[in-house]
């Protein structure tokens, strides 16, 4: 067996088997965690949910009575769009913009691409709509600009300096190899079969790593954002 | 003789940096420290892999906003350098540090749990940890200096 054979074979089972088995684990390792969080904060989002309820209501009387008579409802769009510049969208547009694209592109542009739709086709026996080459060649490079605009702002925004460690320059590191080797394989950059060789062993590399690193916010990030919903309940707050 | 006594008394109180000399040269009880790390585990395991040193929390805190915008106000800066060190450490830090973080934990927060994170770490409930685990030590902020 060639080292191609066995890194685009075995192995790639190996890891998608290990991301699901990890993911798992994690998960059901989280699940006391979760019951015991949504218990005590179903009391949480009662009481602000009420609190939200009156005060809302109360505040909305005052001001509409008093000061703003003549503004429009609060719930309009007008009222909707001027409290944006209050969210994290308004306070970072750049920062939330690069990531919001980064993520999406990093969890579906892989399914796109024509070459792994063939290899899905063969193995499975589905495959996804696949982008044009050079679509998707576009989407990758704007993946890998994306990961040096995280690196630059580490490297150089004194806040985020000062919490990062080594590790994180190694995520993003890990983050980015598939698609940086993906687009010089593509572009015969360098040496073709290198680089094929390179861009399967991190694209596994990485879905092996999501379940056990820092990645796991991919997974945890659903759990902790909306099933404990501990964010959502605190930007209604925010709204009072 | 009550004259004399507060006199006496004011001279016999030592000052807070004398105190704190002499809290800073006792023992940390791990054990102690661990019984509380143990119990909650789950939510401190969880914010310090969820994590992704993004510093979108900064500007949810209000003292971050209000004083100078230094990487101590941070939401995250906060409760990795306070009970994050303590988790790493397994509780087996100095008083020392432990003064250290009583600063973060008490000066640069006041727990108003404003502060929000995208990825939904519940912060606040990770510096109270982080005082409960500095109180159970007897490290804790004083309000009678002035
Ligand atoms: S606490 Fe949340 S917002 Fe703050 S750095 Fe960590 S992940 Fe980012
Ligand atoms: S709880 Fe502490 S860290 Fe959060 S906003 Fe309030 S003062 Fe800032």
């Amino acid at each position: 067996m060639s080292l191609y054979q066995i890194i685009s074979g075995p192995m790639v089972w190996t890891s998608f088997l290990l991301f699901i088995a990890g993911t798992i684990f994690q998960i059901i390792k989280l699940y006391p965690f979760i019951k015991q969080s949504t218990t005590r904060l179903n009391a949480i989002s009662y009481s602000s949910v009420n609190r939200e309820k009156t005060t809302t209501a109360n505040n909305k009387k005052i001001f509409t009575k008093k000061l703003f008579r003549h503004l429009p409802d609060f719930n309009s769009l007008i009222y909707k769009f001027a409290m944006l510049k209050y969210s994290l969208f308004g306070r970072y547009p750049l920062t939330i913009f690069v990531t919001t694209l980064f993520h999406l592109l990093l969890i579906f542009s892989p399914f796109m691409v024509l070459g792994h739709n063939i290899l899905f086709e063969s193995a499975l026996g589905v495959s996804f709509p696949s982008l044009s080459s050079e679509f998707s060649t576009i989407l990758t490079f704007i993946i890998i600009l994306c990961c040096l605009y995280f690196l630059i702002r580490r490297l150089t925004v004194p806040l985020v300096k000062s919490i990062t460690t080594s590790s994180d320059y190694i995520m993003l590191a890990i983050a980015a190899a598939p698609f940086l080797t993906g687009f010089m394989a593509h572009h015969q950059i360098f040496n073709y079969t290198v680089m094929l060789h390179l861009h399967i062993l991190s694209g596994e590399i990485m879905l092996i790593s999501i379940p056990f690193t820092k990645f796991i916010h991919m997974i945890y990030f659903i759990i902790t954002r909306v099933v404990l919903m501990n964010n959502g309940l605190r930007i209604k707050e925010l709204k009072i | 003789m009550t004259s004399n006594h507060s006199i006496l008394f004011e001279q016999d109180e030592p000052s807070s940096e004398q105190k704190d000399l002499v809290e800073i040269s006792k023992k940390v009880c791990v054990e102690e420290i661990n019984a509380i790390l143990k119990e909650k585990k789950h939510q401190i395991a969880t914010a310090l892999k969820v994590c992704a040193h993004c510093t979108l929390c900064a500007d949810s805190c209000f003292l971050y906003r209000s004083k100078e915008k230094v990487a101590e106000h941070m939401p995250s800066h906060k409760f990795i350098t306070s009970i994050g060190v303590i988790y790493k450490k397994k509780g087996k830090v100095t008083m020392e540090e432990l003064y250290e973080m009583r600063e973060t934990l008490w000066k640069r927060c006041v727990l108003c749990t404003r502060c929000s994170c995208p990825l939904g770490i519940n912060i606040p409930e990770l510096l109270a940890i982080g005082r409960r685990i500095l109180r159970s030590q007897g490290v804790y902020h004083s309000y009678s200096e002035n």
